[in-house]
């Protein structure tokens, strides 16, 4: 594609080629399904790695309470659309990505949105089951990821693995601390499941969720 | 029969360990523990705790063997 060596991008890139399907990232367009702590270091992790166009969904604005592990926001931003400031941000670390930015609820997403993944970024469980269901009744694919204190855990869910309502039983409590470290590695382990699905590279993380404990350095892989 | 268990989130943070080796009865299922746990941990009573046994996802009629993982499910993001 000539794009691809047009100006600075060439270079840009250099140091992933051997690494990724340049050319599809670059046509790849992913949906960010909150751009909170995980959807924020995804978010980065993507346009850094030259995702050509990145949709984010969020309706929340910016809270003192997020500047502990949301990168993408500063003390300014407080009281602002964190969508509109991601969006600014984005541009600044790769001005050649396309960011568009959706300020409602990932349930009221409009049906004439396009993408090719949905990457987890939310915060509670009715709101992962409708993007699961979004994602896979477009035939893409949902990484889901979710953290609590030191702890994380991620998976790969197309229409042929296990869903969420597969291993998610019961009632999820929920826990509200949660540190930049464990957002950052999670969500850096999400946007690499969605670098290799649209690279065709590697093995996925289907039907396979991966738990880490950092507190204790444990990690397990649990067959689903 | 002696099991080990590896405690992660804040199942580990509640109850102080890690891991611990513990003795339960022979052919001991997933229910039978995730009932001596809430039992021994009052932290634990009202939670809803995952399990798996060599590296799978474990049901609750599933038999124990001696390595066990203990998780919640969390939905922070």
């Amino acid at each position: 594609m000539l794009f691809l060596f047009e100006g600075d991008t060439m270079h840009r890139y250099e140091r992933q080629r051997d690494l990724v399907n340049q050319e599809r990232l670059l046509k790849a367009k992913v949906m960010i399904a909150g751009v909170g702590g995980l959807g924020g270091f995804t978010a980065v992790n993507l346009a850094l790695a030259g995702v050509g166009t990145l949709i984010l969904v969020d309706p929340d604005t910016v809270e003192e309470s997020n500047l502990n592990r949301q990168l993408l926001y500063r003390e300014e931003h407080i009281g602002r659309k964190k969508v509109m400031v991601a969006r600014d941000f984005l541009k600044g670390v790769n001005p050649h990505i396309d960011v568009l930015a959706i300020d409602t609820p990932v349930e009221n997403v409009d049906d004439s949105i396009d993408f090719d993944v949905v990457v987890d970024g939310l915060d509670n469980y009715p709101s992962r089951i409708h993007a699961e269901h979004l994602a896979l009744s477009r035939g893409v694919p949902f990484v889901f990821g979710a953290v609590e204190g030191y702890m994380g855990m991620l998976t790969f869910i197309d229409g042929e693995t296990k869903r969420l309502k597969h291993f998610m039983h019961g009632r999820v409590s929920q826990n509200s601390q949660v540190l930049a470290g464990t957002a950052a590695f999670t969500a850096s382990l999400q946007a690499l499941e969605a670098i290799k699905y649209l690279s065709g590279r590697g093995d996925l993380l289907r039907n396979r969720l991966l738990i880490y404990d950092a507190l204790s350095t444990n990690f397990v892989e649990v067959k689903l | 029969m002696k099991v080990r268990i590896r405690y992660f989130g804040r199942f580990a943070m509640e109850i102080g360990k890690f891991s611990e080796e513990i003795e339960i009865r022979d052919g001991a299922t997933v229910r039978e523990l995730i009932k001596m746990l809430r039992e021994r941990y009052p932290a634990l009573k009202n939670e809803e705790i995952e399990v798996s046994i060599d590296g799978k996802y474990a049901p609750e009629d599933m038999p124990l063997t001696y390595e066990v993982s203990v998780y919640p499910m969390i939905s922070g993001g």
